[in-house]
């Protein structure tokens, strides 16, 4: 079963994004921060992360410079920001950091779901071909 | 000693000789002839004489011969008497250094010897028969000179007839010319006849007898073998002119007579006049020194440059007395007077020309400037450059005033520069804070609108069936998401008015516990994990403010709280009353804010560095100061990175004075219940 981290500091949208991911039948562990988020990441190892960028402790682009830097066993895991951030700078930012897609808010469920339907295609496909990621 | 004539004479002597009959023909004085005598004899080469000599003749009252003449380049103390049987024992201890040559003075070679020619030299040399052959001649003639001039009958009268100057033999007693010479009868106009007839007092014109005589009183004494005085004489036809007079005294057989030789003055005082004159024009002080220090001349320009009182420093004053007045006076300040003096002394006697710049006592400053004479002494010239010097001065002063104008420029000029720069500095600072502040309000409406949309998105994609529950948490989230766009576009609001100075307060008696209630209350929704302590009870129960406004002061502290303690979840909010005010603090145990920060957490669009990854604006602290001073109160905040920040604000308790506040209405009463 396909795990998802939420980092999110925002309670009701972190809840919102649970929900959805719950519905689509994944497995969601959840952080509200990104120091937080990244405990979760080297304890229970999740297959994707969604995370917030703008959050007290540690941004989530700090998060994802940390993973890749200090942990770059795990920097393949599929990250994707989600985040009110929509200039384009801190996009370039973002992805720059190595994330696999980067959201904006307000969040269109159908994109979101679009996007982590595919990355579970992918790792499921890796996984039956017998391919760590 | 073999015979020697003119023809076998060396040519060196013959040369002395020569000159030695020129001038005894000549009408000079003894002592002039004598002088250059000596000077030819000395200046005789081989013998290396230095230049001494001496003259020393028979004394009819001693056995000793007496010093009638001499000529020194060297610092030597001459005997006035030496026993003519033992010359060099005449001459004082050390004196033996220098070779003495000692040549007999006899008309001829067959009489007596009448004195002696002393001459020194500087090394023992033994002189050839030949050398002191010729020498003895050239004495020979030194000695006739000296006969002939000394009254020996007919020589004598030859050379009183054929001199240049007016000479009058006369008895000391009667003053009766006995015999005056042709010059005499020339230059007065009176036929020696009738001079005959005078006395030679009668010819001076300022001279009464009892003064003339008085003048001879030297001479009749014995005391002096000469005197001299300065006269003026009467012509015939009644004109004056000016005499130089030397008296001597003649030994007769039987009675002495005595022989005045008047020197006419005019031509020389004419001359001396005219460079009197030419000295006076000179703008600059002159004063003309002999190899002594002892001044010639001046022109009055010197006294008046120096202050110099002219009947105290005649000619013949010493250089060293004329400074030694000045310092005196404090012309050269402090310091010991008598080694300055001597310093220069020393200097001026150097023989080197020098100059230098000297300020006196009055601010007159003065140039000094030495020139050496050719035959010893110097000029000195006094210049006075104050004029020049103030000039200089004045120049030096533009100058500096002129490089102080144009630093001072430069310095404005950079300081314009650098408060552009500062300028263009802040505008980008400004920039890059509102580019932030766009960003970070995007980023803050755009949270909440997530959470509404978020909600409604869940809402329809809700598969099989919505529950009841469901339903309500969906719209709470909603609701509370609106709720928190209200309050931000409120701050928003509230910041464009104050900005453009259209603030109203709406003044009322409020209740400060109330609002902090109803705010916490509100607080309390969007932070459940936060704990809120009030001890509010120290607080005036009625604070004339803006409701609303102080509401969101309120609100906005609480909100910072709660955002910037996440981790912290105890919110302590006291109140109390001071001099007159209300205060308010909002303590959290958070992030806190480095020292630096401090100063401008109220300045819009600023975000505390410990603030990074935590949301906002950088409008709220802003918009709560404002706020606060508007009401004639004000904020502070105490903070310590990592220990937490205390918000503490205080307002009047009877409001705002009225110059507190641009505009105040007073709100109805009704608007304290919001």
């Amino acid at each position: 079963m396909i795990t998802v981290l939420c980092v999110e500091d925002e309670r009701d949208v972190r809840e919102l994004i649970v929900e959805e991911l719950q519905d689509a039948g994944l497995r969601v562990i959840q952080a509200e921060n990104g120091k937080e988020g990244l405990d979760v990441i080297l304890t229970q190892r999740p297959d994707i992360v969604i995370s917030d960028i703008t959050m007290p402790e540690m941004d989530g682009i700090a998060m994802l410079g940390e993973l890749q830097i200090n942990h770059p066993q795990l920097a393949n895991m599929p990250f994707v920001f989600l985040t009110a951030l929509s200039d384009k700078e801190k996009m370039i930012e973002g992805l720059g950091a190595g994330a696999e897609s980067y959201l904006t808010k307000p969040i269109d469920f159908d994109v979101l779901m679009a996007k982590i339907n595919g990355l579970v295609v992918r790792i499921e496909n890796r996984v039956a071909a017998g391919l760590e990621f | 000693m073999p015979k020697m004539t003119w023809s076998n004479l060396p040519l060196w002597a013959l040369t002395a000789c020569r000159d030695i009959l020129r001038v005894a023909t000549s009408s000079k004085r003894l002592s002039c002839i004598l002088d250059e005598v000596l000077e030819i004899v000395t200046g005789i080469p081989d013998l290396d004489l230095g230049r001494n000599a001496a003259i020393y003749v028979a004394d009819c009252s001693t056995d000793g011969h007496k010093l009638l003449h001499h000529r020194q380049s060297e610092d030597m103390t001459l005997p006035r008497v030496i026993d003519p049987s033992d010359v060099a024992g005449s001459f004082p201890e050390g004196f033996g250094r220098t070779c003495l040559y000692t040549i007999p003075l006899c008309i001829n070679d067959d009489q007596p010897a009448t004195g002696a020619v002393l001459l020194f030299g500087r090394k023992a040399r033994r002189l050839s028969a030949e050398k002191i052959a010729a020498l003895h001649l050239v004495c020979q003639e030194i000695a006739r000179i000296i006969v002939n001039r000394s009254g020996h009958g007919g020589s004598l009268l030859n050379v009183v007839e054929l001199s240049t100057d007016e000479i009058y033999i006369f008895d000391p007693r009667s003053l009766g010319i006995i015999r005056s010479n042709a010059t005499a009868s020339i230059r007065t106009g009176y036929t020696q006849q009738a001079l005959s007839a005078m006395t030679t007092v009668g010819l001076k014109v300022d001279l009464s007898e009892a003064d003339y005589r008085d003048r001879l009183k030297p001479l009749m004494s014995g005391r002096c073998p000469s005197i001299s005085f300065d006269a003026c004489q009467r012509r015939r036809n009644g004109t004056v002119y000016p005499v130089k007079v030397h008296v001597w005294r003649i030994r007769g057989e039987e009675t002495d007579l005595f022989a005045e030789v008047a020197v006419a003055t005019a031509d020389q005082r004419k001359a001396f006049g005219l460079l009197e004159q030419v000295f006076d024009a000179i703008p600059g002080g002159i004063g003309v020194f002999d190899n002594r220090s002892r001044l010639l001349m001046a022109n009055r320009r010197l006294y008046d440059l120096m202050n110099l009182p002219p009947e105290r420093f005649p000619p013949g004053s010493r250089f060293e007395d004329i400074l030694r007045y000045n310092a005196e006076r404090g012309e050269w300040g402090d310091g010991d007077l008598d080694a300055m003096i001597r310093e220069r002394v020393e200097q001026a006697e150097l023989g080197l020309p020098y100059s230098f710049e000297r300020e006196r006592a009055s601010g007159k400053v003065l140039a000094v400037r030495s020139e050496p004479l050719s035959q010893g002494g110097y000029v000195l010239s006094y210049t006075d450059i104050t004029q020049r010097k103030r000039a200089e001065k004045e120049l030096i002063r533009n100058r500096d005033e002129l490089e102080e104008t144009v630093r001072q420029r430069t310095a404005e000029i950079e300081a314009q520069a650098a408060a552009l720069e500062e300028a263009l500095k802040q505008e980008k600072n400004i920039n890059a804070m509102q580019r932030q502040f766009v960003a970070m309000t995007s980023h803050e409406f755009r949270t909440p609108l997530a959470i509404i949309d978020g909600a409604a998105q869940r809402l329809i994609r809700k598969r099989g069936g919505i529950e009841p529950e469901f339903l309500v948490d969906k719209t709470h989230q909603i609701r509370s998401a609106v709720a928190r766009m209200v309050e931000l576009m409120e701050s928003f609001l509230s910041a464009g008015r104050i900005d453009t100075g259209k603030v109203e307060l709406a003044l009322s008696s409020c209740s400060l516990p109330k609002l902090i209630d109803q705010a916490i209350t509100r607080q309390k929704i969007f932070s459940q994990s936060h704990r809120f302590e009030c001890d509010l009870t120290d607080l005036p129960p009625v604070v004339r403010c803006d409701a609303l406004a102080v509401s969101q002061v309120i609100t906005n502290l609480l909100s910072n709280a709660v955002k910037y303690a996440p981790r912290a979840p105890d919110i302590l909010i006291r109140g109390w009353e001071e001099e007159g005010f209300a205060v308010v603090s909002v303590r959290d145990e958070g992030v806190g804010i480095d020292a630096e920060d401090i100063p401008k957490m109220f300045q819009t669009y600023f975000r505390a560095r410990t603030s990074t990854g935590i949301a906002g604006t950088g409008i709220g602290l802003s918009l709560v100061k404002q706020v606060v001073c508007l009401h004639g109160g004000d904020i502070r905040v105490e903070s310590q990175r990592g220990k937490g920040s205390t918000f503490i604000f205080r307002l009047p308790i009877r409001g705002p004075r009225r110059e507190d506040t641009v505009v105040v209405t007073d709100a109805p009463e009704e608007a304290t219940a919001a």
